[in-house]
């Protein structure tokens, strides 16, 4: 493992890198308790009128036909499937970024041509796998 | 150390409550914006011009009754709009809203003068990944539509949500991928330093503003088309398309919890704009006028006018962007959802690896010094946009809209040879 | 042999056991008491090891976030191989998901967390809703869908939990000492550990041709899905379920 000559994790001001974590997780926690405290509020404040119809769901004034829970079309599975592969290649691409353009640390820099080469390997791969669904008519919505 | 991180504490407290009030006014913005369009008046009963309606709306949908569905999913159904809030609120904390306070700028002194002892960047959090935090809260709000339509137990919501989801999840590609082509380019994630990047002129075109849209204008339009397709908004709300599916997925939803799901497309519409504006607008980076104020480039750190001033600035620019948002939403009519997702994977992915590609081999060509100038991107992008109409000229034409037979139809009857194709299969 | 140890994984064993929905009148009581037991063995043991590696220093407050996002990832752990309803499973596995991202926070690693939360939370799962919701079959009660029953329970729990003691003795048989003469020095982390930089020029030059594999592993594994899913219905474009017009 190569070390870099400075700390890349010091963040300026901040005692630790924990520190800016806790607070998007104070952020997070804050808007959990938002969604929480309105949804509580709303409860508690607003009538409550039960009735079989308006307990039904909403189909345009129409009594409900069968059941919601049916079987779908499978294409919306395999776009979620496409989606996982291409999503996991993309999410590769990502330090590879930040160490191909990296000026302050000169044995970064002078690696950029390896670093170019594998980073196209790995491009044209991704884009056989593109042209092959393609292909084989996956992206063709009928 | 422990006033740096009470600072931006505050900070963090400050803008949530900044972004959910501005998120009431939007909603008005929009109401009236779209009154405007349609040569009507809007909201006007409350306060002068209308402008209490937020709070009338708030009051409003607290008391209003709650219903849920006999067949819904009882925690689930509670759950979702819940699940879709928190993220959605979060997303703002990597943006950075005023460029950067210089070290040493101190408090007022009724606030007890206290200085800062670092740079304060002036931002909820800096973590080195960047603007991945915001799609990584993207990626969870998926959660929330999915729960919603699932929950509901009703057709439409459930028609909703998987809409919503497969949309989502498509455009999700092309947006990474346009961000890393900006990001490339600056060698970060941090979209601080993204930002400070832009705060110039070019060297030859000198009163052009060095802004990426002005170098990677395909980016930028890949991006934009993705954050619209991203918050469900016209034209790519097939998620909620009022004359198909009543409200989408969140057709079962009263009250406060439906409140929550419209706060949170709201919210993710300001988190994209912001980003938006920090990737692509020069985020705080006034043009021309900083040229007259400070003589020269506006400097990245500053102290409190200056900060005030980049504030201002940044939310200038994305109030400006939400409009356009709202422009867009009552100009342009809806896609078909195979349209939809024509555009998202037979399009946008390969233009958006292109870009991508493109951006990449500049900054190998840079780095080797060959060329220097942001200009060679400029081309770059202009010959894309070229290849891209070519090969959209040459593409053999698809069959497109094709019949749909329907059995016992009078207009559309099946013709024999798909009858007896049919019946041989069955 | 570390006793404290074996005793949590036996306890974890009998919880998950117990725990384990089985559609019958099952034991959720005891198996909550007994995961709570086996928990409480665990993090004492932890608290123990830690004072003898850090000279008495227990550092119970300091790792206060450790040991609550290890037991949410625990509790939902557990919540995705227990609960009865499989959307409710794929759920817990997201909170599973979101805690052990906050471990690797601890570990300074934002980007695999962060990545976990993309690939997991934002897809993985996404495509596990997918199936759970487009799978189900309508008209049927909830029963009769899926198989609500563990079957084989006792020889998955068993298996497993071999596996895990297995490993967990490897790890903490060094003793306190050797353990933390095992990890990187603090200093590496403070000098670049983690860092995209560092992860992205090992990841593309010293790791490049597993990389350029694992790309070759995705691709095939598109085509599989491909394969698996795209079928040639005969006549695509007909609406309408009725039978076919008699003629």
């Amino acid at each position: 493992m190569t070390t870099l000559a400075t700390p890349q994790l010091a963040v300026q001001g901040f005692s630790s890198l924990y520190e800016i974590w806790i607070l998007l997780g104070i952020l997070f926690l804050a808007g959990l308790g938002f969604g929480v405290a309105n949804v509580i509020i709303s409860h508690i404040l607003g009538p409550s009128r039960k009735g079989n119809v308006k307990d039904s769901v909403y189909e345009s004034g129409v009594n409900p036909v069968g059941t919601t829970r049916d079987r779908f079309n499978v294409r919306f599975y395999l776009v979620a499937m496409i989606f996982l592969v291409f999503d996991v290649e993309v999410l590769f691409l990502i330090p590879w970024i930040s160490s191909f353009n990296d000026s302050r640390h000169p044995w970064l820099h002078a690696a950029h041509g390896p670093l170019f080469l594998s980073v196209v390997i790995f491009t044209v791969i991704l884009l056989v796998a593109y042209i092959y669904a393609w292909g084989k008519g996956v992206f063709k919505w009928d | 150390m422990v006033g740096v991180f009470i600072a931006h504490l505050i900070f963090a407290l400050v803008m949530l409550g900044m972004v959910t009030g501005i998120i009431a006014y939007l909603i008005l913005l929009e109401r009236k914006t779209a009154a405007w369009i349609q040569d009507r008046i809007g909201p006007n009963r409350v306060g002068p011009q209308g402008l209490l309606q937020p709070l009338a709306d708030g009051v409003k949908f607290i008391l209003k009754e709650e219903f849920m569905p006999i067949h819904a999913d009882k925690i689930l159904f509670i759950l979702a709009p819940i699940v879709i809030i928190a993220p959605a609120l979060c997303g703002f904390a990597v943006i950075p809203w005023g460029g950067d306070l210089a070290a040493g700028t101190a408090l007022p002194k009724f606030l007890g003068g206290w200085a800062f002892p670092h740079t304060f960047h002036v931002m909820v959090a800096n973590p080195q990944i960047g603007v991945l935090f915001v799609i990584a809260m993207a990626s969870l709000s998926v959660y929330g539509v999915v729960l919603a339509g699932w929950a509901s137990g009703s057709k439409y919501s459930f028609l909703g949500g998987l809409r919503a989801t497969a949309q989502m999840i498509s455009y999700e590609i092309p947006m990474v991928l346009s961000l890393l082509s900006v990001a490339v380019v600056a060698g970060t994630l941090r979209l601080g330093p993204i930002t400070d990047l832009q705060a110039t002129y070019f060297s030859s075109v000198s009163f052009l503003p060095a802004w990426n849209v002005f170098t990677q204008p395909v980016a930028f339009l890949l991006f934009v088309t993705c954050i619209f397709a991203e918050s469900n908004r016209t034209p790519f709300d097939l998620a909620e398309c009022e004359q198909e599916l009543v409200g989408g997925y969140h057709t079962e939803y009263s009250s406060m919890k439906f409140a929550l799901f419209f706060l949170a497309e709201y919210s993710a519409m300001i988190t994209g704009s912001a980003v938006a504006v920090a990737l692509f607008l020069g985020g705080w980076h006034l043009p021309w006028i900083d040229q007259l104020l400070y003589h020269g480039a506006q400097p990245v750190a500053t102290g409190w006018l200056g900060m005030l001033l980049k504030f201002v600035v940044f939310w200038g620019k994305v109030i400006a962007f939400l409009f356009f948002y709202m422009w867009v939403r009552w100009t342009l009519p809806r896609f078909r959802f195979d349209q939809l997702m024509n555009l998202a994977w037979r399009g946008m992915i390969p233009l958006s690896l292109a870009t991508f590609v493109m951006a990449s081999v500049f900054v190998y060509l840079r780095q080797e010094g060959i060329i220097e100038h942001r200009g060679w991107l400029l081309l770059g992008n202009v010959v894309l946009i070229g290849i891209m109409f070519a090969v959209t000229e040459l593409r053999p034409a698809d069959s497109g809209n094709r019949r749909m037979y329907v059995l016992n139809s009078r207009y559309n009857p099946i013709p024999a040879s798909a009858k007896a194709e049919l019946e041989s299969a069955v | 042999m570390d006793y404290a140890l074996i005793i949590a994984t036996a306890l974890g064993a009998i919880a998950l056991y117990l725990l384990l929905p089985r559609g019958r009148a099952n034991m959720v009581k005891l198996g909550g008491l007994a995961s709570v037991l086996a928990m409480g063995v665990g993090i004492t043991y932890l608290i123990h090891w830690t004072a003898a590696a850090h000279a008495g220093h227990t550092g119970i407050i300091e790792n206060l976030f450790f040991y609550a996002f290890a037991a949410l990832a625990l509790v939902s752990a557990a919540g995705v191989v227990c609960h009865p309803k499989p959307l409710y499973a794929a759920l817990y596995f997201v909170l599973m998901t979101l805690a052990v991202s906050g471990l690797f926070i601890m570990l300074m690693a934002e980007f695999i967390a962060v990545v976990l939360i993309i690939i997991y939370a934002g897809a993985i799962l996404v495509t596990y809703v997918f199936v759970i919701m487009l799978a189900s079959q309508g008209g049927q009660t909830p029963a009769a869908q899926y198989d609500t029953n563990s079957s084989d329970g006792f020889m998955a729990v068993f298996v497993s939990f071999v596996l895990l003691g297995t490993v967990l003795q490897a790890i903490f048989c060094a003793g306190p000492a050797g353990f933390m003469h095992s990890l990187p020095a603090p200093h590496a982390v403070a000098h670049g550990l983690g860092s995209l930089e560092v992860l992205g020029a090992n990841l593309y030059s010293r790791y490049a041709l597993p990389l350029e594999l694992a790309g070759i592993l995705l691709t095939i594994s598109l085509v599989g899905a491909v394969m698996i899913a795209r079928k040639n219905e005969p006549v695509a474009h007909v609406l309408g379920t009725g039978d076919l017009p008699a003629e």
